[in-house]
């Protein structure tokens, strides 16, 4: 039913009614600490809290968890290959793996596989650290904090519809591109680039179309200007917040750890 | 146009003078004389309005017509007809080009507080949800209204648990917009409206795409809002319906009023139906037709229900008046 599943266990775990302050905080100085220290170390420990945070304490399974991860993972993989392999001088730089390419010679030393490690561990530290956050959290919740902590009314109006009719145009594109195929616009290559050509345009239309009815319907209920709805009222936990202070704590002391004892 | 202006056009035919016996007013509903004069007690009237469209589409032309207090009112009219045009100008979304709209006997004024009163006053219930619905979680899309008209946090929050009452959306409260069924988001539009406590209920074809179960729990929930004193105007193209629900029935065609009454009265006239591109309700067409041959004896009123035609031919039934002893030799 909901075409989004990231969306679908936001609003069912069992950290659903945890203050949003807390899990955003929990997932900003996780992130932030795994930025900073920029070490395997630290990253790969901090992911691992992440994973149990999810699979633990919020009951989503570990393989859906994986399957959110593996989507990122794939680019980050992708993109460290291009800090491991690097271009070699002539004579030799006490590479591990050396291939001539022409007049060149690419390989991996080992300070760049150092370095491709410390991008990747940071990466993919983060990412679970956001999708933390993404799959515990609705993204009401998310914009009413930032209202509450006074981010502009028009950036969060702003992300909210954006949200909200990313699910209406979607299950219009779903519609359209369903008629498509019924009618055999998706059977030869031509065709498909053709149709796909076609809904995007067409999509574009509705998208004004559903702006200028959205804008009628809420001018029908006094709009002025202001999307203000009312905000919801969580409450603060103190041993959420020192159990996140606990855990960041001691991901804070590893990394303090590694930096001054000199640990890779 | 002058203060004193002519009530506005009324539905007159042969078919009320026939069957439109003077009959009690609807169970709870306004009573609606048999001539469909709403006259001085309307909530709302438009006097003489036009309006063309930038492009050019003229879509009411000098329509004038009152929409009875407290009723339960359809509107009626092939597609392109002007009802949804109609609505807009009932909530002040669009502005006639000629003629004025009144609400409750004075003309609506188009300025910033105008316009505000005249929304909160009438809540209009479009017909695609999604265009409605605009937040993410069904509490905060059905507190937008009421936050639009100023009041206090708490005044706000007491509304919407009202109207999430009122419409029976308990379950649905706490679940996004975009996880709800068409029928779930209707009646989360209609809460919406609800919690700005309007005295005029305005919905589009609010049972189009409905399925049976749902458009009967809908219309219930309609007859409640108006049990508790609220006007409520539908457009649909369901006769039937308009037939069985409605104390008041207006017929649209190409921006022009084609007739008004009571929708025994309307819909027994089948010239006019036919000119609106509308059917004759298969009650009243079955009824009709055995009229037609002389079944039914003296004048009965037309029924509205299957179950009040099953009454009238039942009552055939088992008359032992000479009417029926030779039905066929006897026609009034």
């Amino acid at each position: 039913m909901n075409p989004f599943p990231i969306d679908a266990y936001a609003y069912a775990n069992r950290l659903r009614w945890v203050h949003p302050a807390e899990k955003i905080l929990f997932a900003l100085v996780t992130v932030a600490i795994c930025l900073v220290s920029g070490s395997p170390a630290v990253c790969l420990p901090a992911l691992a809290l992440s994973t149990l945070v999810v699979t633990r304490l919020a009951g989503i399974p570990p393989r859906a968890f994986w399957h959110f991860l593996r989507l990122p993972f794939g680019f980050i993989v992708v993109g460290v290959l291009t800090l491991a392999i690097v271009g070699l001088p002539a004579e030799g730089a006490g590479e591990i793996v050396g291939l001539p390419v022409g007049r060149w010679r690419i390989g991996v030393t080992a300070e760049s596989l150092a370095q491709a490690g410390r991008v990747l561990s940071v990466s993919l530290a983060s990412v679970g650290a956001t999708l933390f956050l993404a799959l515990t959290t609705p993204m009401v919740d998310i914009a009413d904090q930032l209202r509450r902590w006074h981010v502009p009314a028009l950036f969060v109006e702003l992300m909210l519809l954006v949200y909200r009719f990313i699910f209406v145009l979607l299950e219009t594109a779903q519609a359209m591109h369903l008629a498509q195929e019924s009618r055999l616009g998706y059977t030869t290559w031509r065709r498909r680039l053709r149709s796909v050509g076609l809904l995007a345009s067409n999509l574009y239309l509705r998208a004004n179309a559903r702006a200028t009815a959205l804008f009628t319907a809420l001018s029908a209920r006094g709009y002025t200007g202001e999307l203000r709805v009312l905000q919801t009222q969580p409450a603060w936990s103190r041993r959420h917040l020192a159990s996140i202070a606990l855990a960041d704590g001691l991901l804070l002391l590893l990394a303090l750890t590694v930096h001054f004892g000199g640990a890779p | 146009m002058p203060a004193t202006a002519p009530p506005p056009a009324i539905y007159r035919s042969e078919a009320a003078a026939g069957a439109g016996a003077p009959r009690d007013s609807r169970d709870d509903g306004v009573a609606i004389p048999p001539g469909g004069d709403v006259g001085s007690d309307s909530i709302m009237a438009l006097e003489g309005v036009t309006f063309a469209y930038p492009d050019g589409t003229v879509a009411l032309r000098s329509l004038s017509l009152a929409l009875p207090r407290g009723g339960r009112i359809a509107i009626l009219g092939a597609n392109g007809s002007g009802k949804s045009t109609l609505f807009l100008h009932l909530n002040g979304i669009l502005r006639p080009a000629q003629g004025r709209l009144l609400f409750g006997g004075a003309p609506v004024r188009y300025d910033r507080r105008g316009l505000n009163e005249l929304r909160r006053r009438v809540g209009l219930v479009f017909q695609d949800p999604d265009s409605q619905l605009f937040a993410t979680s069904v509490r905060q899309d059905i507190s937008f209204g009421p936050l639009n008209l100023g009041l206090s946090e708490e005044a706000v929050r007491a509304k919407v648990e009202a109207a999430i009452r009122d419409t029976q959306i308990e379950e649905l409260a706490d679940r996004p917009t975009h996880l709800l069924s068409y029928g779930q988001k209707k009646r989360v539009a209609i809460a919406g409206v609800l919690a700005m406590e309007p005295e005029v209920i305005v919905a589009d074809e609010p049972t189009a795409g409905l399925d049976p179960e749902m458009t009967a729990r809908l219309m219930g929930l309609l007859d409640r809002l108006h049990a508790s004193g609220r006007t409520i105007v539908c457009s649909t193209h369901d006769v039937e319906l308009a037939l069985a629900w409605a104390d008041y029935v207006i017929v649209l065609r190409h921006g022009e009023l084609l007739g008004a009454g009571r929708p025994e009265d309307v819909f027994c006239d089948v010239p006019l139906l036919r000119q609106a591109r509308l059917a004759v309700p298969i009650v009243l067409d079955t009824f009709l037709r055995l009229r037609d041959r002389g079944l039914l004896g003296t004048p009965v009123r037309p029924p509205r229900t299957a179950g009040e035609l099953a009454d009238v031919i039942a009552e055939r039934l088992t008359d032992t008046s000479p009417a029926y002893s030779s039905p066929l030799g006897s026609a009034p």
